[in-house]
């Protein structure tokens, strides 16, 4: 494929690694804004509130732009991917905070107070009891929001990524044939986006049938 | 930060506001037909029709608008279609919409049972009329939410048009920015122009034209009608 593309393996490396990344910070910076959100606090759950709120409003090119060549030219200078994985994990964390907030609000709170009477230490209550229902809500969001991030990995291009989107572009100036190049770009984020699919439903259902 | 640039930005950025919502609209006023269009063709009893309407769909949903908007605007050109930058964008965005669309169109279709199918057979609708006045009103009913969502997704995808130099908020931001180099207040006021639409557009849905109830004719009963009492 090298032959046909030039570059073509390392800019899949590119867009795996800023959809993987990306996804890694949103998980994770969705659980404190999940927790914000759910907060008896008006102050704190109206703050985590706005926050989801202005990221979903805000187109994700802006958020990369800001980052990059705000945040960039002055006090916190990023390499390209560095500034597209931060700028679409901030993004995600907004999108995923969404998610466990729905999984979260269809576990009955009955089982809080369950899982205190019985005085369950905190660990074995989460994995044993919330994470088994949790996981089968959760994971096919998740995984259609991953296959949204990758297509939107594509944006890295536009700040200097050399991704999937880059290569293609660069092909296209030179082999003057952008409805070949492009297509099969396209095909390859497809192909991309089917073993995401399968994964979550493979997991869903053997948490499922654990559960 | 510079506040006293702001003025000076959002009347760049203005002219740009007009053609993000004109690439929405148009977007959506051809590709809503489009997308109802798949998702009837993608339940059509004939294999290969069925088939190609899966594919248009996956392909327009699998692919990201980006590589769509390059696609058509540096591919088309090779089979001697020349469209400027801005028809480029109105093609890939009607594209997008129809193909996200038949997917909503498909949910709303589900949820009409085939038993309303023999009804309207048995009452002798012709096929218009009985899409116009009993099918559609449903569809619309279930699918109004994932549309809306629809719509503001695709608001905030114009900016994509920046990549092809379409002269939208984004573009006018870049290119003001690259002159100045007071990029965090551009994309800031940017930034801020399109949450001022999503959240008006939100707000207007919301309280303006909020969702009706099933409007249902009111069939009175000989002895409940007003006659009744006296």
């Amino acid at each position: 494929m090298d032959v046909l593309f030039h570059g073509l393996l390392g800019a899949l490396a590119n867009t795996v690694g800023i959809t993987l990344g990306a996804l890694l910070v949103g998980l994770v910076l969705a659980v404190p804004v999940t927790w914000a959100a759910r907060s008896t606090s008006p102050a704190v759950s109206g703050a985590a509130v706005a926050f989801i709120q202005i990221v979903r409003s805000v187109p994700v090119l802006v958020w990369l732009f800001l980052i990059y060549f705000g945040l960039g030219g002055g006090m916190l200078p990023l390499p390209p991917f560095g500034a597209a994985v931060a700028g679409l994990g901030i993004v995600s964390s907004a999108y995923v905070a969404e998610i466990y907030r729905s999984g979260l609000a269809a576990i009955p709170a009955g089982q809080r107070d369950a899982i205190h009477s019985l005085a369950l230490p905190a660990g074995p209550a989460l994995r044993r009891i919330l994470l088994p229902q949790l996981l089968p809500i959760v994971l096919p969001p998740l995984s259609s929001y991953t296959i949204g991030l990758l297509k939107d990995s594509a944006l890295a291009s536009i700040i200097g990524v050399k991704d999937l989107t880059a290569i293609g572009y660069d092909n296209a100036q030179t082999n003057m044939n952008g409805l070949l190049t492009f297509t099969i770009i396209g095909l390859i984020y497809i192909g991309l986006s089917v073993p995401v699919a399968a994964l979550s439903r493979h997991v869903g259902n053997k948490v499922a049938a654990r559960a | 930060m510079n506040l006293f640039a702001i003025p000076e930005i959002l009347l760049t950025l203005l002219p740009g506001v007009g053609t993000a919502l004109g690439l929405t609209v148009a977007a959506l006023v051809l590709g809503l037909p489009l997308g109802l269009g798949l998702a009837v063709l993608a339940r059509d009893p004939s294999r290969p029709l069925r088939v190609t309407a899966w594919c248009i769909i996956e392909f327009g949903r699998g692919i990201p608008g980006l590589v769509l908007l390059y696609l058509i605007y540096f591919g088309l050109p090779q089979v001697g279609l020349y469209y400027t930058a801005i028809t480029s964008a109105v093609i890939g965005f009607t594209y997008m919409t129809a193909a996200y669309t038949s997917e909503i169109f498909a949910g709303g279709l589900n949820s009409i049972s085939g038993n309303q199918k023999e009804a309207v057979a048995s009452l002798g609708f012709a096929p218009f009329a009985a899409f116009r006045l009993i099918y559609l009103p449903q569809l619309l009913r279930v699918a109004r939410g994932p549309l809306i969502s629809w719509g503001i997704l695709l608001l905030q995808a114009t900016a994509l048009g920046y990549a092809i130099a379409v002269p939208e908020i984004m573009s006018r931001a870049y290119n003001y920015a690259a002159i100045t180099f007071d990029y965090s207040t551009t994309f800031t006021a940017a930034g801020a122009i399109y949450l001022a639409i999503t959240q008006a557009v939100l707000l207007v849905f919301r309280v303006l034209l909020p969702a009706r109830e099933p409007r249902r004719r009111e069939v009175r009963s000989r002895h409940s009608g007003p006659l009744a009492a006296g």
